[in-house]
């Protein structure tokens, strides 16, 4: 196999399908997928099903804690996990450009194979094109998943002694596709929290009934999905800055770099709103998850005589209004 | 009854007057009775909506003295807007009364602000054997609370939170007694029948005394932080010459550097501190009781304490009864401080004060007279022999001033430093300074101020005018309500602004130095030059643009701000920020040469913290504006030199290049020149450029008037540098008295783009 991605890679013969058996089957290998023709057929599930989709742009393709295609199964099995639903399968395109490197594809494939079995989703159908050199940057991917909703939990409307969790440190991914993508020489080991967080699900089934609203923050950070939760329950947010849990070295490049961490882009955190009585126990499970370690309980809802905004208690005392993203700090973040 | 026919009364004559202005609550009808009484006038007097109107009758002589006399001379609170005379036929009235009033809602609406305690309820509280000894609530027509109590219009009782109370018989009696200086006082009350003081640790338990002002002044001698319910709001107070005391309140308050106002106890006191020249005296004295901004008498230690650095201290005089009480003991000045925490508003409801000041204050001394809407102290200075307003709030506001527009218009103002004003009928209505809308509490105060005025005044604004910047809280504010939108570039409003103060009509030159706006091409501006009207400018130079890293830390981090600066020259930042670390310097330097997280920036108020970095006064602030503050605090006035500068050209636009300014600058902290010469020369050097930029200016564009606008001009020495270079030029200059020059001037120019647009069709 040549080192290099042409144009006949995608012209949908023999290249392509030397392209598909060596790299994508090879590393998505399962039944479903290697029988499949255009389309995937298999099995319907009982109960409601969750159906989602999403493409990854980001820039670097790789970085530490991940790459673009650890990024495009993650972001697609939460995006199923927040609605509750335990993920089953992914369809995945790429775009390409002439002269990708072959060995970097491979890569991301096998990341991408990776993750899909430690979460026991699959990937069972596909697409690749190939487009002229500079049409696009690299490599863009599209995922789109389908997951089973798990009928114990539904969104429940918020009442004023919920409380707010967060399942681990904010801004990581954001900060290290910065420090990356400026490269920035700053000293330990930051890493992206790209990971897939259905393993949370699983976990919290039997607290299924107090759980009111589960959200990833990705694009705009914490401080955006606060305001998405505003909009849709109408209930002021109050949250509590010591409370946040945020690593260090993240804390300190966002201080150098004059950003604001609750405005970066997460990709392996979820916020779980629940309910007061529950929230110690569930804070508690959610710690024994891997990667959660740092879960914490951020704060609760505003009583409902104050206007409905998202504010924060800062460490200097005060309560700042803290509103959604203006403008992107950051783009292709994901 | 008529006597028509009575030869004698042939030459009487008969007159309806209509008087609009600040004639309500403030003893107007009774000394109109009085006057009429005097002069042998015969009719009634009456309010009407919220004016006064009369029906006088009288020898023709007579009634143009009368008038003359009630117009010269009218009571000390008054202000009279305008005069109607209506001619009418002659009844032949008997006698002169005071009829019961009547509402027009239409007429103009003159809202009163809180007024100091007047003399001669002094005089009573301070008197042992009047039943008002030791009353703290003690006021007449000529004094007291007024806007911050009142829920609505007409001035009446039961409109104002005093309704709680009932008046006893005896103050009943005061009300209803025309010849009574209390008469018709709404907040009228005693001991008997008024409000009551308590006196509450700091978790909300009474403390069970009798004399509680006296306790009261035990707590603070002994070093007590004591959270006092003034006027307006919550006060945090201890003793200004007990230094642990102080140490503490800065600790608690989290507030570390920023200057606190002193209250002392009387003007010989303030004198004993300050250099106070007569129009400051005049201003301390007044019945408006502001803080005023005076120089401090070197070397007094308890000075030193408030604010080592600072050349300049806010000082005021007791204003209400409590205050006055406040120092029957040994302290002579205390430090009162705006109850709150940190950036927070200042508290004025009893719960909440305790629940967030608990932490700060170890007592509280409050009382059970509601304060409808909070109002903080106002804040002057004297510049050049003139008032100038810093902060415009308790006893200032509302302030009413005329605008050329008849739509109901609400300007939201800016973000930091926030007012909003309201128009009707050719009258603008400025509200209370309000704060930081990123504050929760301040923006709840900031929407309820709203809504209490636009009530107080029966609006229902049809245009709304907000800052160009949409992502302002107070832009945001905008998009809730209902109405035409406008929107007016920052710096634009700021210009109009002084226009309006100077009711100026025809082309200027804007000259508008400040920290941050948005302008029209989406870079930061802060250092412009415009010429224009109140209705459209156009920008005809600037400070030339820096690319600054770290977005609004930048502004927090001087040194931020000088790396950048310093960045683009060719000179090495390390080689003069030596007290910052260099892995920070490196990532600010890293992320500018990949223009991460960077704005460009025309600011002059940025360049003055760069400079105040390269001197290493400051590299963090704390309080809006310190660097530049600090900057000029040190600068040695004796200095004359300034640095070279260039001015460019680019795109019609002449720009003042920065470069050679901060050569200058970056050579002599080379040479170890003294900072205070350096900030001088700087400062010359500013004040030098500007003259230039407006001589160009006035060339080429054939325009001849210069308005000085924008927060960099709270700077006293810049300010009066540009005056004097603009006096010797015989240029046609106005630079802020009455409007703040800073952020909360920001609503009235708004209101005056917006009027002008909507003037034009
Ligand atoms: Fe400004
Ligand atoms: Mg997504
Ligand atoms: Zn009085
Ligand atoms: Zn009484």
């Amino acid at each position: 196999m040549k080192d290099k991605v042409t144009l006949r890679h995608g012209d949908g013969g023999k290249h392509t399908s030397i392209l598909i058996r060596d790299i994508f089957h090879k590393h998505f290998h399962n039944e479903l997928l290697v029988n499949s023709l255009d389309a995937a057929v298999f099995d319907g599930h009982h109960g409601r099903l969750a159906f989602t989709t999403d493409s990854f742009v980001v820039k670097p393709l790789v970085f530490p804690g991940g790459d673009i295609g650890k990024l495009a199964v993650c972001g697609t099995i939460n995006d199923l996990v927040t609605a509750g639903a335990r993920p089953l399968y992914l369809s995945c395109g790429f775009i390409m450009e002439e002269g990708f490197d072959m060995k970097l594809l491979e890569k991301i494939a096998v990341s991408m194979g990776e993750t899909c079995r430690k979460t026991g989703v699959k990937i069972i159908t596909g697409d690749t094109k190939v487009v002229e050199k500079g049409s696009v940057d690299g490599i863009f991917i599209n995922t789109s998943g389908i997951g089973v909703v798990q009928t114990a939990y539904q969104p429940k409307s918020i009442e004023e002694g919920d409380q707010i969790m967060i399942t681990g440190g904010i801004a990581q991914h954001g900060t290290t596709i910065a420090v990356k993508r400026y490269e920035i020489k700053v000293e330990g080991n930051m890493k992206s929290d790209c990971m897939p967080l259905n393993h949370i699900l699983e976990r919290l089934q039997p607290y299924m009934g107090s759980i009111k609203l589960m959200k990833d923050p990705t694009r705009g950070g914490l401080a955006t999905a606060l305001n998405e939760i505003l909009e849709v329950s109408g209930k002021g947010v109050l949250l509590l800055e010591e409370a946040i849990p945020i690593v260090g070295e993240v804390k300190s490049i966002n201080q150098m770099l004059g950003l604001d961490p609750l405005y970066h882009a997460c990709e392996g955190r979820m916020i779980i709103v629940v309910d007061k009585q529950k929230s110690g126990e569930v804070l508690e499970e959610v710690r024994r998850c891997e990667g959660c370690e740092d879960a914490a309980i951020i704060g609760g809802f505003l009583p409902t005589n104050l206007p409905p905004k998202v504010v924060m208690d800062t460490v200097i005392g005060g309560r700042r209004i803290v509103g959604p993203l203006e403008g992107d700090m950051l783009p292709r973040i994901c | 009854m008529n006597h028509k026919n009575n030869f004698s009364e042939i030459s009487k004559r008969r007159y309806i007057v209509k008087i609009s202005g600040m004639v309500q609550g403030v003893g107007y009808r009774p000394y109109i009775y009085n006057q009429a009484k005097l002069s042998n006038i015969k009719g009634w007097v009456s309010n009407h909506g919220s004016s006064v109107v009369l029906d006088i009758e009288g020898e023709r002589k007579t009634i143009k003295g009368f008038l003359i006399k009630i117009i010269k001379t009218p009571p000390d609170l008054s202000t009279i807007e305008k005069i109607r005379l209506l001619s009418k036929e002659y009844k032949g009235y008997l006698d002169f009364q005071i009829k019961s009033s009547s509402s027009d809602a239409k007429g103009l609406k003159f809202i009163g602000g809180d007024v100091a305690t007047c003399p001669q309820c002094l005089e009573e509280v301070l008197n042992i054997h009047d039943t008002r000894y030791h009353y703290p609530f003690t006021t007449c027509t000529a004094c007291g609370p007024r806007y911050s109590i009142l829920r609505k219009l007409p001035y009446d009782r039961n409109n104002t939170t005093m309704d709680d109370f009932q008046m006893c018989p005896s103050c009943e009696r005061e009300y209803n007694d025309s010849t009574n200086r209390r008469f018709h006082t709404q907040p009228n009350s005693c001991p008997n029948c008024g409000p009551s003081l308590s006196l509450l640790t700091n978790v909300g338990k009474k403390v069970a005394f009798i004399n509680l002002i006296q306790k009261t002044i035990d707590l603070l001698q002994r070093g007590k932080i004591v959270a006092i319910k003034g006027l307006g709001g919550y006060h945090l107070a201890c003793d200004a010459e007990n230094q642990e005391a102080i140490k503490a309140l800065r600790k608690r308050k989290n507030r570390p550097h920023k200057p606190f106002a002193l209250m002392v106890k009387d003007i010989e006191a303030a004198k004993e501190l300050c250099v106070i020249n007569e129009i400051e005296e005049k201003i301390l004295l007044s019945n408006k009781r502001p803080i005023v901004l005076l120089e401090k008498k070197a070397p007094k230690e308890l000075l030193d304490v408030i604010d080592p650095n600072m050349k300049k201290v806010g000082v005021m005089l007791p204003y209400t009864p409590l205050h006055y009480l406040l120092f029957q003991g040994t302290i002579t000045a205390l430090v009162m401080t705006s109850g709150n925490a940190s950036s927070a508003p200042i508290q004025y409801e009893n719960h909440e004060a305790i629940e967030k000041l608990g932490r700060i204050a170890d007592y509280f001394l409050i009382h059970n007279r509601d304060i409808h809407i909070p109002v903080e102290d106002s804040v002057v200075k004297v510049v050049n022999d003139k008032e100038v307003l810093v902060r415009r709030a308790r006893g200032y506001t509302p302030f009413t001033f005329p605008i050329n527009t008849s739509e109901e218009v609400l300007a939201l103002g800016a973000e930091e430093k926030s007012t909003f004003c309201a128009a009707e009928n050719q009258y603008g209505y400025m509200s209370q300074y309000l704060g930081d809308l990123k504050d929760f509490d301040t923006h709840r105060i900031y929407e309820k101020a709203i809504e209490n005025l636009i009530n107080l005044l029966g609006l229902k604004p049809k245009i709304i005018v907000h800052d160009y910047n949409g992502s302002y809280l107070s832009s945001q504010y905008a998009e809730t309500m209902t109405g035409k939108k406008i929107a007016v570039q920052h710096h634009h409003a700021h210009m109009v602004s002084c226009m309006v103060e100077h009711k100026l009509f025809s082309p200027v030159i804007g000259v508008v130095f400040d920290g941050t706006g948005l302008g029209t091409d989406g870079k930061i501006w802060g250092g412009e030059f415009f010429v224009g009207t109140r209705e459209r400018f156009s920008r005809v130079g600037h400070l030339k643009y820096a690319t600054i890293q770290g977005g609004n830390q930048a502004i927090k981090e001087p040194w931020r701000i000088a790396t950048s600066y310093i960045h683009a020259m060719d000179y090495h930042e390390k080689k003069v920020l030596k007290v910052i670390d260099e892995k920070s310097i490196n990532a600010v330097t890293q992320a500018l040469d990949q223009n991460f997280n960077c704005f460009e920036s025309s600011s002059v108020g940025r360049l003055f913290d760069c400079v105040a970095s390269l001197l290493n006064l400051r590299q963090k602030i704390t309080y809006d504006a310190q660097a530049a503050i600090e900057l000029e605090n040190i600068l040695d006035p004796s200095v004359k030199e300034y640095y070279g500068y260039d001015i460019g050209e680019e795109n019609g636009l002449y720009q003042i290049d920065y470069k050679s300014i901060l050569m200058g600058v970056l050579k002599d902290i080379e040479k170890q020149v003294p900072p205070s010469l350096i900030s001088a020369r700087f400062h010359n050097t500013i004040g030098k450029v500007t003259l230039e930029m407006i001589s160009r200016i006035k060339e080429r564009y054939r325009v001849n008037r210069v308005v000085l606008s924008g927060g960099v001009f709270e700077n006293t020495y810049l300010l009066s540098y540009i005056v004097k270079g603009l006096k010797k030029r015989n240029c046609d200059f106005y630079y802020h008295q009455q409007i703040p020059t800073n952020d909360s001037g920001i609503s009235v120019g708004q209101l005056g783009v917006a009027a002008a647009i909507e003037g034009k069709g």
